[in-house]
């Protein structure tokens, strides 16, 4: 990256519908990345926006995943094959994994929230070997709403991950539990003192789960959300981003949920 | 498996430092098929369902989306509380969504036993009421996740 104000333009190679509201783009050039790095991505003649990486951190790949929720991101899911793109990054701190070797993993999304858990599911499913459990926890608003769902077939698959779903509501062709995520949690085998939590979704479900792993022993400096403000700079200069004394493009998306506690509770910070 | 050894090992009754054995007077275990409806909305209430395998789902009628799921009750989860208060009717359906094996409790028996032996009857109290909490928790965050989802 040499002037990362400068976007380098790319031609999207790839776009998967994933919902009706949320597509996948894949786009061509290399990008070395960490999990839980984001990316602005620029659409010419209408803005950019920070979007988590969603792909596999182990292939220099760009992959992003994408709610239609604002004018830029309903101009980037409106994409086709062959269309320019502008990227800047990648940026922010990422999952602090490497620190937790030897540990189970607990990982809880929350509708959109996988996506910038996938590069760390990819990471730690190709490096199997250093980590104790990993468990996955899902939980989305309806059956539809599920991300990669091909993905989360093929993960269930796997005897050396656990993986459980959840949705809000559903209608009675649905097989699944309903409820909320962590009603999920009370089948989780862990030992508290080894295990490290990745929480990424709503805020107020990142919230109620930091809590409630918190009641299961699990503690608080082992537990770690990625927030999500509106950043424009990425470079912690523009103080758009400003969340309490810390800037969520440079000191985060990733925080421990020790140094960001309190801060999630305090109105309009 | 007796009545008494699926009662003792329900997570319900475990850590419970009472006599608990005579709730297995008033027991039987049950068995629903997928798709069996074990209640329906108004029906009168007068049991109380400790799963112990399988799940099954509380619905709700709808005119316009038809049954909708609001929640599922699962292994060591507690189904039915209806019968504690007024009017003593299921507000929504219970339907085993999978083969589902259960702990049926005679509700008024179980309240006629505790109001004769008060601690037990502490003790079970304070676990409904402590379930009771945990869905009106479990409602509000999923009202708020909702809107952010």
């Amino acid at each position: 990256m040499n002037n990362p104000y400068i976007p380098t333009i790319f031609s999207i190679r790839k776009v998967i519908r994933e919902i009706y509201n949320t597509v996948t783009i894949e786009i061509e050039g290399e990008e070395r990345f960490l999990p839980g790095q984001f990316n602005m991505l620029y659409v010419f003649g209408v803005g950019e926006v920070p979007i988590s990486i969603s792909g596999d951190p182990t292939k220099p790949t760009i992959i992003h995943t994408i709610r239609d929720v604002g004018h830029v991101t309903h101009a980037i899911t409106n994409l086709r094959k062959g269309d320019s793109i502008g990227v800047r990054g990648p940026f922010g701190n990422p999952w602090p994994i490497n620190d937790y070797e030897g540990y189970d993993i607990v990982v809880i999304a929350g509708g959109l929230g996988l996506a910038p858990l996938r590069p760390l599911i990819y990471y730690l499913l190709a490096n199997r070997e250093k980590y104790g459990r990993i468990i996955l926890r899902y939980g989305v608003k309806d059956p539809a709403s599920f991300l990669y769902k091909r993905e989360l077939m093929r993960w269930r698959g796997r005897f050396d991950l656990d993986l459980e779903v959840i949705v809000s509501k559903a209608d009675e062709r649905w097989k699944g539990k309903v409820g909320i995520v962590t009603s999920l949690f009370s089948t989780m085998d862990i030992d508290p003192s080894y295990t490290a939590a990745f929480i990424c979704g709503p805020e107020i479900m990142m919230h109620f789960s930091a809590r409630e792993l918190l009641n299961l022993k699990i503690d608080a400096s082992n537990i770690f959300i990625s927030m999500e403000r509106n950043m424009k700079c990425a470079l912690g200069l523009c103080g758009h981003c400003q969340f309490g004394k810390e800037f969520i493009c440079k000191d985060g998306p990733v925080f421990n949920y020790k140094r960001v506690e309190r801060l999630l509770t305090i109105k309009e910070v | 498996m007796s009545i008494e050894y699926n009662i003792k090992n329900h997570a319900f009754f475990k850590g419970i430092d009472v006599d608990i054995s005579s709730i297995a007077n008033y027991s039987t275990l049950t068995i629903f098929k997928e798709g069996e409806i074990i209640f329906r909305e108004g029906d009168k209430a007068d049991s109380i369902y400790f799963i112990t395998h399988g799940r099954v789902a509380l619905e709700l009628s709808t005119a316009h989306k038809g049954k909708i799921i609001i929640q599922t009750i699962g292994k060591d989860e507690v189904l039915g509380i209806s019968w504690l208060f007024p009017p003593y009717k299921w507000h929504f359906d219970a339907r085993a969504i999978e083969l589902t094996r259960a702990i049926k409790v005679d509700a008024n028996l179980m309240i006629k036993n505790c109001e004769e032996d008060n601690r037990l009857g502490y003790v079970i109290m304070k676990g409904l009421a402590s379930i009771i909490m945990k869905r009106l928790q479990a409602v509000r965050i999923q009202l708020l996740e909702m809107e952010e989802m």
